[in-house]
């Protein structure tokens, strides 16, 4: 059975694919996670929206015993539900409770991205999609060596050419305009930066048609009606960007 | 970018329903679209079921499909947005002054993170 088979309605393969690497990603090491570690945040995350009501429990969901820290705990749940409140002492907590600025970013990008596929499956009335299995192996540890300060709370690597090659492998290019500040977010760890553009592409619009407003996923849905639904989506998440 | 891809195609648009969905959108069948998507993002599951069977019979199975796909990825966006703290970009910063204020989207918590607004 593949992802959505189990679906009433017919959902395009751009979306299937994009969230069958998106939720094989949970389970392997990732860039400061093992998989068992990122498999704990997925986890925790989906605990604590289950508790929230926001979705119901996948059916052979089990949480099993792993290292992660507390503070990640705290941070993947609380992504997992709302970051309508946070300000930037959600961050300097979580560092001061010693969590590196990557490993926050990494438990965001997790929770973040789990949240898009889990909202999907919801908004589509298919149960979540288990996980795999956590896969053997050790997280690769390389921060970005262009990642600056470029006014949020974490580091982010640049677009353009002070992103060097590092730009050219996260944002595809090294077109400045090609990096707008949603795809830079997470890209002190760029696997993550990379999943979440890749799910943007598949569900919103690719940068390349952005201003391209006649452009159509499907011929029934105007972009106007997917900004009404993004921009109710973004008031209801209070989020100012 | 609802208000620039409304006027690229000449519709009218009532920003105004973006924060308060109990308002006329102006866009065609923006009353179900709202509806699916405050229900999709809350935790009542029977809103949800007829939000979802609303949006079927009125615009079809695909239209369903792609409002879940935009609700789910702007779901992902803005808690990467709100939980690095992302500063507006520049051109969307000048281009949406003129209505934040009016729609109390500068006071969203979040707004704190964008200098100079």
């Amino acid at each position: 059975m593949t992802l959505y088979s189990d679906s009433k309605y017919p959902v395009r393969n751009a979306i299937v694919e994009a969230h069958q690497h998106t939720l094989a990603s949970f389970s392997v090491p990732g860039t400061w996670w093992t998989g068992a570690q990122r498999a704990a945040i997925v986890a925790e995350a989906r605990d604590a929206r289950c508790e929230a009501g926001l979705q119901k429990p996948a059916a052979a969901e089990t949480k099993a015993p792993t290292d992660l820290p507390e503070s990640t705990r705290r941070v993947a749940r609380q992504v997992a539900v709302s970051t309508n409140k946070l300000d930037r002492g959600f961050f300097e907590q979580a560092v001061s409770d010693g969590l590196s600025d990557a490993e926050y970013v990494e438990t965001v990008g997790v929770a973040a991205r789990l949240t898009c596929v889990d909202v999907f499956a919801r908004g589509i009335g298919v149960p979540s999609a288990e996980i795999a299995q956590p896969a053997d192996g050790e997280p690769t540890s390389q921060r970005p060596a262009t990642a600056r300060d470029e006014g949020a709370w974490a580091e982010s690597i640049p677009g353009g050419r002070r992103g060097k090659q590092e730009a050219i492998d996260t944002y595809g290019t090294d077109m400045i305009e090609a990096a707008p500040f949603i795809y830079r977010s997470l890209s002190l760890v760029p696997e993550e930066a990379k999943g979440l553009i890749g799910l943007g592409s598949a569900q919103y619009v690719a940068l390349e048609e952005f201003m391209n407003f006649d452009f159509r996923f499907d011929p029934g849905f105007s972009r106007s009606q997917v900004e009404l639904v993004a921009g109710r989506i973004s008031a209801i998440n209070e989020c100012f960007y | 970018m609802l208000r620039a891809s409304a006027a690229a195609n000449n519709l009218p648009v009532n920003l105004a329903a973006i924060t308060n969905s109990s308002l006329d959108s102006g866009i065609e069948d923006g009353d179900v679209l709202l509806a699916f998507a405050d229900a999709v993002a809350g935790p009542d599951h029977a809103a949800l079921e007829t939000a979802r069977v609303r949006l079927l019979e009125r615009m079809g199975p695909g239209a369903l499909v792609e409002a879940a796909a935009v609700a789910s990825v702007f779901s992902m966006n803005d808690r990467a947005a709100n939980a690095i703290g992302i500063p507006l970009d520049g051109m969307m910063l000048t281009d949406s002054g003129a209505f934040r204020k009016e729609l109390g989207i500068d006071d969203f918590p979040s707004a704190r993170n964008t200098p100079g607004r």
